[in-house]
């Protein structure tokens, strides 16, 4: 394994820490679009939004649905604190849904100031996020299969 | 003696008692497991992000926050966190016996209040306090501190609030609560550290707007780990209230044995008393 080739990344949400190990990249959902780390990036502080996260390790690749936050990069060291990060398995396929459902509904009303509608708008993200991540275990498995 | 058979009754609905209390302590011992396990598991976030906004803060020179701004209190708004469940012991009342005292100190000074638990709730509704808004059977989840932070975040910062309280029981230990009134707003315990090294950081979006926006949230953080502290401080209390309650009816239940016996013996002693008289009447009198 080429340790200079990776960095430590931590994903750290409200319920748990997530994830902490060594990774080679990871791509993320960053405020004005997706953004890619690689070890040795220059110190970073970004806002995330809710989005998918990708990284990839010697161990392999993972993917994850994430909501709110922001990443810091100092030191070769990525910390990503989260509302939340959910694996394929660990979405609530039908809450996600009925989320979805419901704010599509909500957002073709016309009567919603700008503020409004951009703060829907990132929960409809939200939401399609984790419907995107948890398809992705439907692939792997029939894959596997 | 029909005091035999009242004690007898008195020890069965003791013991019947005790089962109770005996179950509730089994099921206190098991959910304080999980409520410290829940804030143990959230306080890396907490921790980390309080330090990465001290080391920002530090790092960027920018201090200055609209959520920090001190201004002289007009308006308060105090959240008390009590229980939605009794059989706590003195859990409750000492929150609110601390509430009251916050009252009557501040006696002139208007206070708005906000109410979660139905225990407390109830006590202040009956004491006819003005209450703006109460949350019953609350769970400390995220959605929950996110929607009340959300909700004073914007009231302090359109100015209809000055300060922001909030009255909480805090877990110094598992056995131990002791209540605690902590500042929420103006976000005033953030402690700028600077590194040694002040790194060249590329902020995105810019670190004015980015800074804001973590500290947005961070109102969020703290609002969470108070409600998973409240929890583990409720469990805790109920668990001590609890095996307290079992251990006195165990007390209650050697000392009305020891009076069954007595009323017992007092019983057989009196017949052997009455037989030995009748019989001692019959031998004189034959």
């Amino acid at each position: 394994m080429n340790k200079a080739k990776t960095f430590i990344l931590e994903i750290i949400t409200p319920l748990r820490v997530k994830f902490r190990g060594r990774v080679k990249e990871v791509y993320l959902q960053a405020y004005d679009g997706r953004i890619g780390i690689l070890a040795n990036h220059s110190p970073l502080v970004a806002i995330m939004r809710p989005g998918i996260l990708e990284a990839k390790s010697w161990e392999g690749d993972f993917s994850l649905a994430v909501g709110e936050g922001f990443i810091k990069f100092t030191n070769n060291q990525a910390t990503i604190l989260a509302r939340y990060a959910e694996a394929p398995d660990e979405v609530d396929v039908e809450a996600a849904k009925n989320k979805k459902a419901e704010l599509e509904k909500e957002m073709s009303v016309k009567t919603l100031t700008s503020e409004e509608w951009g703060k829907k708008y990132w929960e409809l993200q939200s939401a399609i996020t984790r419907l995107k991540v948890s398809e992705m275990k439907e692939e792997k498995t029939e894959q596997n299969v | 003696m029909s005091d035999i058979r009242t004690i007898k009754r008195k020890i069965k609905s003791v013991i019947n008692i005790q089962q109770i209390c005996r179950a509730m302590k089994m099921v206190a011992s098991v959910r304080i497991r999980n409520a410290e396990r829940r804030m143990m598991q959230s306080k890396p976030f907490t921790d980390r992000y309080r330090q990465v906004v001290g080391e920002l803060m530090a790092q960027t020179g920018e201090v200055y926050h609209p959520l920090m701004e001190v201004r002289p209190v007009k308006n308060t708004l105090l959240i008390i966190i009590t229980s939605d469940k009794g059989l706590c012991g003195s859990y409750n009342s000492s929150i609110m016996a601390e509430a009251v005292s916050y009252f009557k100190e501040h006696a002139g000074e208007p206070v708005l209040i906000k109410v979660l638990g139905a225990k407390g709730l109830n006590y202040l509704v009956r004491r006819h306090y003005k209450i703006e808004e109460s949350f019953k059977n609350w769970e400390p989840t995220f959605e929950l501190a996110h929607k009340i932070s959300s909700e004073i975040r914007e009231r302090f910062l359109s100015k209809k609030l000055d300060r922001v309280l909030c009255l909480y029981s805090h877990p110094d230990s598992t056995m131990v609560q002791k209540p605690r009134l902590m500042t929420l707003l103006p976000l005033v315990d953030i402690d700028v550290q600077c590194n040694a090294k002040c790194l060249q950081i590329s902020f995105e979006p810019p670190p004015r707007e980015a800074l804001g926006l973590i500290l947005h949230n961070y109102l969020d953080v703290i609002v969470y780990q108070i409600l998973l502290e409240a929890n583990v401080a409720e469990t805790g209390a109920r668990l001590r209230a609890m095996t307290n309650a079992t251990d006195n009816a165990e007390e209650l239940i050697d000392e009305l044995h020891l009076q069954y016996y007595r009323a017992r013996q007092d019983a057989i002693t009196t017949e052997i008393l009455e037989v030995s008289g009748g019989a001692e009447a019959l031998r004189q009198g034959g």
